[in-house]
């Protein structure tokens, strides 16, 4: 899958042909894990494995596998991957080469994100994407660049060095526990933990995955990021990187840390409503589209919180319906955004207007997506949007109904992105043309996703579903057994508190 | 001392004997690439011979000198920086006039210095080796006098050296009126029986002045700056890598020796170094826009986070001093080395703003450059990310947490002016044309591009060897 890395050699050298080298391979990638599909034994937990001692001495080892879940995202992966290299087609004009060595490598280190089930792997991936996202965003990006890809970086950066941290605390005392020491994801499963240490480990592993998603308090970074960065980043960025938050809390926070997690989910609901109802209002006043559609993110991703904090069946297929369809309609909004700003020059809302006589596909296409983003029946945002709260509801009614709330401000700021910009009265000075036919091929590949998410959610579910149940198996196992320590801890249990605490 | 003895100093010896056959060499006729060819092929010879005494390891030499496997891979990357340095100076006055062979001569003197210090057990051979180290340093900075601040950086050198110096010669005086023992391992088990007493705290703090002066530690980094940018690329690089290594080596065999890491006054007083210098090194670093005083407040940086080591008190801070310091060193060899390339003699390419649209001129340096920097940085894929995690680990097994948060939030403010440099890189400059590379640069960039890819993404290579030997005896 990394076979991805090879391409940019050839096409770092080769500028011209870089585009088709980096299109041929991530389709490959596409089709290889299309193929994947199939080859489901559905007897062991993982599809496929892959292991190799890469330094026996910390017990870390290469252990990459593939579940349904990590199948689902690898395949949204790859399908945004190749419609980022086609919409950045025309947009970028210097520097080729480069820049399609840096998206093959955010790709690379997502996918690597969504294979590990190595800690000390994962953290590596999870910094690998990072430096190539920093000079997409710094090189190729609006007038502010240097300023976001600063923000972005560092504010990434550091919470992902609190998860490093957390990271080895949770190796140690996991060594000290069982004499194991070792960062393979199934060996720390199932590790006792005093509840203090499991909450300041969680909040380590919380950091770096709720300013990726971004979480409200941390969403700092993300307006800026996304305005600045080019087209095909933005939609890596909306589509791709905040979902490794995503399924970072899925994957680890929720299984490694249940009790811890369980403590917490209050909290975590609590910022997921915060994050819905102020992404909204905050989408509501920007004038700046870009902004805007990057506010709508955290409005969504407020879902996500919501949905992992709610512990049960049915959140969690809504939360990973979410990450798909949010993937697909969010993107193609940047999609959208970008292809009115080469055309226009301009993001302001404010100059736009009317735009539907001159663009009809365009504005139809639009249309489709700032209704599946307000969450209408029949596309992808719907379907997740109603198992998330469905499944909240059991946990919480008040969460609930705030976050119904949240709905309804989502409505306003979807219809308000289609009178500024499509209907209204026509600003004069507008001139433009409609979609070409690469655009109408990567957009068209959008509608048809989503609203074959929004139609046959079915089959998603049950990819998905597997791990969901593990997942909550292990927070079963752990509720119950929390009563009663199954482990022998009488000699551990002084010993974290000291361990964390400075002495 | 047994025939075998002298063997097992062969390093040494080789080393005490290529200046005088250079020397000899010079009075009858000078030639640069004579000379240089020599000092690479006796450099070479040492490292060999480094090998070739491995296995004998442990050996006392007396009381004054051991060759443990600590020594032995401390002895293996001094020597091998001096290839490199070696390799960077002949590029770096290859365009210079003048008499330039004695400039060899010194250099080997220098790493002799160094190579004492890191086999040192014992007061005499640590100040020995500190001054052979000092001495020649003073006329290596100096060395290319028409330089700006060349003179100015040496003599500032000098000065403060020499106090350091001293404060070190009266801690060890004091520690030899306490304790009646000048050998490391003497003055630990004197300890153990009387215990900390004034006298000897006070020793200790000298010697910890003496110590912090040539590892640069803030409050005592002053010089650091001044004599990088003063000094050229290829010297600083020196002081950077081998100087600070070889001190940070005897600092450690000491401290190990004492077992100081069971006294609470030293304890505390090195643990305020460690964060005052993380702390200092990079805010410092922040707002610099010479590059080469950017890696000095870097290098301070750096010792702070390896005085961690210094207080695990584990092996595991042994094997993470080591790790930590081979990386490190192969990555500020890389940064120095590319400001050498790319300056004329005269005029060093120092300023970030000369890197301008470097990415664009000559993609291959830029990337070296970039790799180099974040592996200071401590990004994966990189030799520094592994030696952080390394540090990281041996931190917390021994709970100091305190020194092992202030390393990662130091981390993050680092990150800072690394990416500034890269950035400056990548942003293309109005001027355009070519920098073209000899094949010895070529040579030390592909070096560098290995040493570092190789201990980031395969690094259980050295971790296997670090961890198997005993390293200290």
């Amino acid at each position: 899958m990394a076979g991805g890395a090879i391409a940019w050699i050839t096409g770092k050298w080769n500028p011209r042909f870089s585009r088709y080298i980096s299109l041929a391979s991530v389709i490959t990638d596409l089709v290889l894990t299309i193929g994947m599909l199939g080859n489901n034994n559905s007897g062991q937990t993982w599809r496929i494995e892959y292991l190799y001692n890469w330094i026996p001495r910390f017990g870390i080892r290469i252990h990459l596998a593939l579940d349904g879940l990590s199948l689902l995202m690898l395949l949204l992966t790859f399908f945004i991957g190749v419609l980022a290299i086609l919409i950045s087609w025309k947009e970028i004009t210097k520097n080729t080469g480069f820049f399609h060595f840096n998206i093959l490598w955010i790709l690379a280190g997502i996918t690597g994100v969504f294979l590990s089930l190595d800690l000390f792997l994962f953290y590596f991936f999870w910094e690998v994407m990072l430096i190539p996202m920093y000079f997409l965003i710094g090189i190729w990006g609006h007038e502010n660049r240097i300023y976001a890809s600063y923000k972005f970086f560092i504010f990434t950066q550091a919470s992902g060095l609190l998860m490093f941290l957390a990271i080895i605390g949770l190796y140690l005392v996991h060594g000290l526990n069982t004499g194991i020491y070792s960062f393979d994801y199934m060996d720390m499963l199932g590790t006792y933990m005093s509840p203090n240490v499991e909450m300041i480990l969680m909040c380590g592993f919380l950091a770096a995955f709720l300013v990726k998603l971004p979480v409200v308090p941390f969403h700092n970074w993300l307006p800026d990021a996304h305005t600045e960065a080019p087209t095909a980043g933005s939609l890596i960025l909306a589509a791709l990187m905040l979902k490794t938050g995503a399924y970072g809390l899925l994957r680890f926070v929720v299984p490694l840390f249940p009790n811890a997690a369980e403590r917490f989910a209050p909290v975590g609901m609590l910022l997921g409503i915060i994050g819905i109802l102020y992404g909204a209002k905050l989408a509501f006043a920007q004038t700046d589209l870009k902004r805007l559609v990057a506010y709508t993110s955290v409005n969504h991703m407020g879902f996500i919180v919501l949905g992992v904090f709610a512990f049960n069946e049915l959140a969690y297929q809504g939360v990973i319906i979410q990450i798909i369809a949010h993937g697909i309609s969010t993107g193609a909004l940047f999609v959208i955004v970008g292809q009115l700003y080469e055309r226009l020059h301009t993001r302001d809302i404010n100059k736009m207007g009317g735009l539907w006589k001159q663009v009809p596909a365009m504005g139809g296409i639009g249309l489709v997506f700032v209704m599946a983003s307000l969450g209408l029946p029949g596309l992808g945002n719907f379907v997740a949007e109603f198992l998330t709260l469905t499944g909240t509801f059991k946990s919480s009614v008040l969460f609930t109904c705030l976050a119904s709330l949240g709905l309804i401000a989502a409505t306003i700021y979807s219809i308000r992105i289609m009178q500024k910009v499509f209907y209204g009265k026509t600003n004069p000075g507008l001139k433009t043309h409609d979609l070409t036919i690469r655009e109408s091929i990567v957009l068209g590949a959008m509608v048809i996703a989503i609203f074959v998410l929004g139609i046959f959610p079915q089959p998603v579910l049950n990819m998905a579903k597997p791990a969901i149940l593990k997942t909550l198996h292990v927070m079963q196992i752990s509720r119950e057994a929390g009563k009663e320590p199954v482990v022998d801890v009488s000699r551990f249990v002084t010993d974290p508190d000291e361990y964390i605490s400075d002495k | 001392m047994t025939k075998s003895d002298i063997l097992c100093l062969a390093p040494l010896l080789i080393m005490a004997t290529a200046p005088i056959i250079m020397m000899l060499t010079i009075t009858i006729s000078r030639n640069y690439k004579v000379i240089v060819g020599f000092s690479l092929f006796m450099f070479l010879a040492a490292f060999g011979s480094v090998f070739a005494i491995a296995p004998y390891a442990p050996v006392r030499i007396e009381s004054l000198l051991i060759i443990d496997n600590f020594a032995i891979l401390f002895l293996g990357t001094v020597i091998c920086s001096s290839i490199l340095i070696t390799l960077l100076s002949y590029i770096y006055l290859n365009n210079h006039s003048g008499e330039r062979e004695e400039y060899f001569i010194i250099l080997f003197v220098a790493v002799l210095g160094a190579s004492v210090l890191v086999t040192a057990n014992h007061f005499i051979t640590f100040f020995l080796g500190l001054e052979t180290l000092s001495i020649s340093l003073y006329i290596l900075i100096a060395y290319l006098r028409h330089r700006d601040y060349s003179v100015e950086a040496g003599v500032k050198f000098l000065v403060i050296a020499s106090v350091a110096t001293s404060f070190l010669l009266f801690g060890m005086a004091l520690l030899y009126a306490g304790t009646g023992t000048m050998s490391f391992s003497g003055i630990g088990s004197a300890l153990e029986t009387s215990g900390l007493s004034p006298l000897l705290a006070t020793g200790f703090g000298m010697m910890l002045v003496g110590i912090g002066f040539k590892l640069a530690l803030v409050p005592f980094h002053m010089w650091t700056p001044d004599v990088y940018q003063g000094a050229s690329a290829p010297v600083a690089a020196f002081i950077a890598t081998i100087s600070k290594g070889s001190v940070l080596a005897v600092a450690l065999r000491f401290f190990f020796g004492i077992h100081g890491y069971q006294y609470k006054i030293l304890i505390t007083a090195i643990t305020i170094l460690a964060v005052l210098s993380m702390f200092t090194g990079n805010l410092l670093g922040l707002r610099q826009n010479n590059f080469k005083r950017l890696l000095a407040y870097s290098s301070i940086a750096h010792l702070g986070y390896l005085l961690i080591t210094l207080l695990t008190g584990t092996s595991y801070g042994l094997q993470a001093a080591i790790f930590y310091m081979i990386s490190y060193m192969v990555t500020t060899l890389g940064a120095f080395g590319i400001i050498s390339m790319l300056s004329v003699c005269e005029s060093e390419a120092e300023n970030v703003e000369d890197l301008k649209g470097l990415f664009w001129k000559n993609p291959w340096i830029a990337v070296v450059l970039s790799l180099t920097l974040l592996s200071l940085a401590g990004i994966p894929l990189t030799a520094g990310f592994i030696a952080k995690f390394y540090l990281v680990l041996a931190g917390i097994r021994s709970d100091l947490w305190l020194l092992v948060i202030s390393l990662i939030i130091n981390s993050v403010i680092s990150l800072y002016f690394y990416l500034r440099v890269i950035k400056v890189m990548f942003t293309p400059s109005e001027t355009t044309g070519y920098v073209n590379l000899s094949f010895a640069g070529n040579l030390v960039l592909a070096i560098v591009v290995i040493g570092i890819l190789f201990l980031g993404l395969l690094p259980s290579f050295l971790v296997e060897i670090i961890d198997r030997l005993a390293l200290m005896n």
